[in-house]
């Protein structure tokens, strides 16, 4: 599958970049460092697997109630587990792609110049509150080891590691396009091209 | 002040374009920090609780249900079977654009799905029938709002974990208002189209309806395992969500609609989606923290008792309250950030939560409508490529049915809580 | 028209401490327990702020903020501080107490002192009171007199592997729910029976669509009241001292709330032609069933020794 060559920006083929029209397609930075591909592949194959992985407990949960008379206890705990791997992870992959949900009311009225800043600081912005989540996660995982979930008796310091790799993988992300606002100013979407990317 | 103080750099950091869950996520770090007792884990612990739960589960699944009931070919059937049926009538395309919208409504449970699927496929068919466009693209925006009002539905989710009410409680409730919502579109139609005598399609044949019908049947299948799981209790609503995404993706197989590849897009779409809204509801339960233990609902109470103590008040000024929020915000993230402030509020006015949930995910529904941050206008635009101002345009005359039906609501709450407590949710 | 006088005053001299728990503001812990708190600490210099409806978290979540510090008092149920002092648990075990006595006189006993002293040690959360909060009975379509009857029988429980246990070594099939979704469950046949005490038993409705309370009083049940290190070394001695005595005074308040409600809204099932009232239930042959469960238990030996002290 070959991507199609955007028609909508012209900045952005004045670069050569092929807008992502699918999901798996490779995004700019993808197409340019193999290492940053490979990566956010991972990121879309774990999410995926936490996806899939959920529906099945919550399908064995059923089964077990009904099929085997008496529920399996850990199916929930996991299920739950598992979602939250899924949402830190995707919140991840969603930064990525850069479109987590952001208000465009102030952008859409900027030029163009206005709005590479008010994207740059946005990203600031992310990457100091994520890194100080990552932090502050790593240390709060670390002390809940001694603690037992429940019913699967997994250590507690596994649940909360998946906002830490949530918070870390969305840092490194807003610092790669923070680099590219930088050296690639003509890369930042516009606020109507936000919109759309957010919207579908 | 703490709470001003959190309110504004809230408000700040949204129109300075960061990412909801970060203008979320910012304050509450900002007061833990300066707070000497409280301990950095505990924003982490209070984010990752937001999202531990059971019922949130039901969020990627009907994320994901949706998804696959659009590629797996099951909207093309339902519109099949509508114009068959009733394609004869004066503006019919206008009644068929409702009533598939309201059989995807029972396998959607968020209005971008429905917006996009049916802007993408009936807005083109409209105009190529004569239809105005602006006409073909409103009633496809205001009919998008079914969906989240009839289970499964997204909102409801998370306002029934917020409130801490049942989920299946919510889902009953909308049930009855998405009619009258359903009945006020279509008398719109019927009006806006009253003239309009050339624009009906010749009468299709009982063989055609028969056949078109029987096709539609199985897509409607999933609406019985959803809601007869839940209703007989052999589910809960997350175990139905599993449940109606096996089914559809059953049914997806059986027509063949699925390949590995359009398999594994459908999912990241999902991830897509879900990871940016998932992320909001978990910052979101840090921010909630913030604003319960600043006592931020008794601060609400004050504001408003000074201002009214009459329920009918109240109940105005909340819903001038959420239409303006909805103007700006994404629902799930009102809901979130609202629900624990007025909720408690309402309940000192004996407001019930089922009655009130529903007024409040209906007002800010009407929000995704409504410019400046209306993200099914921006659907619209997308899909169709018609510039946002003339989705507007095409919108305007139907905020006369969506007001109506947001008053009767608001002051009837038999419309909200008759069917839950016919069948025994409350 | 709304009554403004539920709006709280506020002592800016006295020092506040963030009391949270999970239950409603109607719920005896609430409106007996903390009420008096309250009440008796007025004038001591301490003033207590409460958080009802799991406004700040679930009930692991307050613990770990209590042991962190980032919240001043939590209340919590033992198979929660089990968590983190393994022995604690052994207060929610099946057959334990014979009374709501024999309970109170445990929870201020020796045995569970040190119990909670480890608990301390250990994880900086300080137990500074246990307050009654009622004993669970199974309702269910038929007549509960022995294990026997139990062979086959869906029981709800809480999802917490004790409740499990328990239900099991009874000779039921646990079958863990949450709450809100049990009164569906019941009607609809999805499961057979539910164990809860009677307030709750109430409060939910579960009498509309059940046929027969049977009074196997399985759990006689207590939540405790914690608060971290730095807040409990932080307290003068008067301080200290007024605490003390306004929990024990709270602790009474509770416990007479909580037997008045499980008495009157008995009598009220045994007039009326509701749910039937099951009085006739062989608890020795279901305590002797349990015990050998309980004493394979981690704090089998805490078992035994508690049971012999009545
Ligand atoms: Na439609
Ligand atoms: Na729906």
């Amino acid at each position: 599958m070959s991507p199609q060559p955007s028609s909508g920006n012209e900045n952005n083929l004045a670069t050569g970049l092929r807008v992502p029209q699918e999901p798996d397609d490779p995004d700019f930075p993808e197409q340019r460092v193999a290492l940053y591909r490979y990566l956010v592949v991972a990121e879309r194959i774990a999410a995926c697997t936490f996806l899939v992985g959920t529906l099945g407990l919550i399908i064995l949960q059923v089964v077990s109630r009904y099929i085997f008379n008496t529920p399996f206890t850990w199916t929930e705990e996991l299920a739950r587990f598992a979602l939250l791997w899924f949402t830190f992870v995707s919140a991840g992959f969603v930064m990525a792609r850069r479109i987590h949900i952001a208000v465009d009311i102030v952008a859409s009225k900027l030029g163009r110049r206005g709005t590479v800043v008010l994207d740059t600081f946005a990203l600031l912005m992310v990457i100091i509150a994520s890194g100080m989540m990552a932090y502050a996660g790593a240390g709060f995982a670390a002390e809940a080891a001694r603690l037992q979930a429940p019913a699967t008796s997994l250590p507690m310091s596994l649940v909360y590691s998946s906002a830490v790799t949530g918070f870390v993988l969305i840092c490194f992300h807003a610092l790669v396009h923070m680099y590219l606002n930088i050296r690639h100013p003509e890369l930042v979407p516009d606020a109507m091209e936000n919109l759309e990317r957010e919207a579908v | 002040m703490t709470l001003l103080i959190m309110v504004i750099s809230l408000l700040l950091l949204l129109a300075l374009r960061v990412p909801v869950s970060f203008a979320l996520l910012i304050p509450s770090l900002g007061y833990v920090i300066t707070d000497p007792s409280v301990q950095l884990g505990t924003a982490v612990q209070q984010t990752v609780s937001g999202v531990d739960s059971f019922s949130i589960l039901a969020v990627p699944m009907f994320i994901l249900l949706g998804n696959l009931a659009n590629v797996s070919g099951v909207t093309d059937k339902l519109y099949d079977a509508a114009v068959a049926a009733i394609g004869h009538l004066r503006g019919s395309l206008g009644y068929v654009n409702v009533a598939t919208s309201f059989g995807f409504s029972w396998m959607s449970g968020a209005a971008i799905a429905d917006a996009a699927a049916m802007g993408r496929v009936q807005v083109p068919a409209m105009v190529k029938r004569g239809y105005k466009q602006e006409f073909a693209l409103g009633v496809t925006g205001a009919s998008s709002l079914i969906a989240p009002m009839i289970p499964p539905s997204i909102p409801a989710v998370i306002y029934a974990v917020t409130a801490g009410v049942s989920v299946g409680a919510l889902f009953m409730a909308g049930i009855v208002p998405a009619l009258i919502l359903v009945a006020a579109l279509c008398a719109t139609v019927w009006i806006l189209m009253r003239k309009k005598n050339e624009l009906r399609l010749p009468k299709a044949t009982w063989a055609t309806r028969g056949k078109t019908a029987l096709g539609a049947v199985p897509a409607l299948g999933s609406a019985v395992v959803i809601l007869g799981g839940i209703l007989s209790g052999i589910f809960t609503p997350t175990e139905a969500s599993g449940i109606g995404v096996v089914y559809i993706a059953v049914l997806a197989v059986i027509y063949k609609a699925l390949s590995w590849r359009k398999m594994y897009r459908t999912l990241l779409t999902t991830v897509e989606t879900s990871g940016s809204v998932l992320l909001i509801v978990a910052a979101a339960a840090l921010f909630g923290w913030v604003l319960a233990r600043e006592q931020a609902p008794q601060v609400a109470a004050n504001l408003i008792l000074d201002i009214t103590n009459q329920p009918i008040m109240f109940l105005i000024l909340v819903n001038v309250l959420l239409l303006l929020v909805g103007c700006v915000l994404e629902p799930t993230a009102a809901i979130l950030i609202l629900v624990p402030v007025l909720l408690p509020v309402a309940e000192t006015f004996g407001i019930d939560p089922v009655h009130f949930g529903i007024m409040v995910i209906f007002n800010l529904l009407i929000g995704l409508i409504t410019p400046p941050v209306g993200l099914v206008l921006f659907v619209l635009s997308s899909v169709t490529k018609a510039p946002v101002p003339v989705v507007i345009k095409g919108i305007l005359p139907f905020f006369a049915p969506m007001v109506l039906t947001l008053l009767f609501i608001t002051f009837f709450p038999v419309i909200t809580l008759g069917l839950p407590v016919l069948l025994g949710f409350l | 028209p709304v009554d403004r006088d539920s709006v709280e005053e506020v002592d800016t001299e006295a020092k506040t401490l963030r009391l949270a728990h999970v239950y409603d503001a109607g719920h005896p812990v609430e409106e007996c327990g903390v009420a008096t708190l309250k009440e008796e600490l007025q004038g001591s210099g301490l003033q207590i702020q409460s958080f009802p409806s799991a406004q700040l978290g679930n009930e692991s979540e307050l613990l770990e903020q209590v042991a962190s510090g980032s919240l001043d008092m939590a209340v919590a149920g033992p198979s929660f501080l089990g968590v983190w002092e393994e022995n604690a648990a052994v207060l929610d075990a099946a057959y334990l107490f014979d009374d709501v006595d024999h309970f109170v006189e445990t929870a201020n006993g020796e045995e569970m002192q040190t119990v909670f002293d480890d608990l301390y040690e250990s994880s900086d959360i300080k137990v500074l009171s246990s307050w009654y909060y009622g004993t669970r009975h199974v309702t269910a379509n038929k007549e509960i007199s022995s294990a026997a009857d139990f062979a086959g029988l869906k029981i709800r429980t809480p999802n917490a592997p004790l409740y499990l246990t328990n239900i099991g070594a009874m000779g039921g099939t646990a079958t863990p729910m949450a709450l809100d979704e049990v009164y569906l469950a019941l009607q609809q046949g999805v499961i057979d029976a539910q164990e809860n005490p009677i307030p709750t038993i109430a409060t939910a409705k579960f009498n509309e669509v059940q046929d027969y309370i049977n009074l196997t009083g399985h759990m006689v049940q207590g939540v405790e009241i914690t608060t971290g290190r730095t807040v409990y070394e932080g307290l003068t001695d008067d301080e200290s001292s007024a605490l003390e005595g306004a929990m024990q005074t709270a602790a009474d308040a509770t416990r007479e709330c909580v037997e008045e409600q499980e008495q009157s809204i008995l009598e009220e099932w045994k007039a009326g032609s509701g749910i039937q009232v099951n009085e006739d239930v062989d608890r020795d042959s279901l305590a002797a069933a349990a015990g050998e469960a309980m004493r394979q238990q981690p704090w089998g030996d805490l078992y035994e020794q508690i049971q012999a002290s009545r």
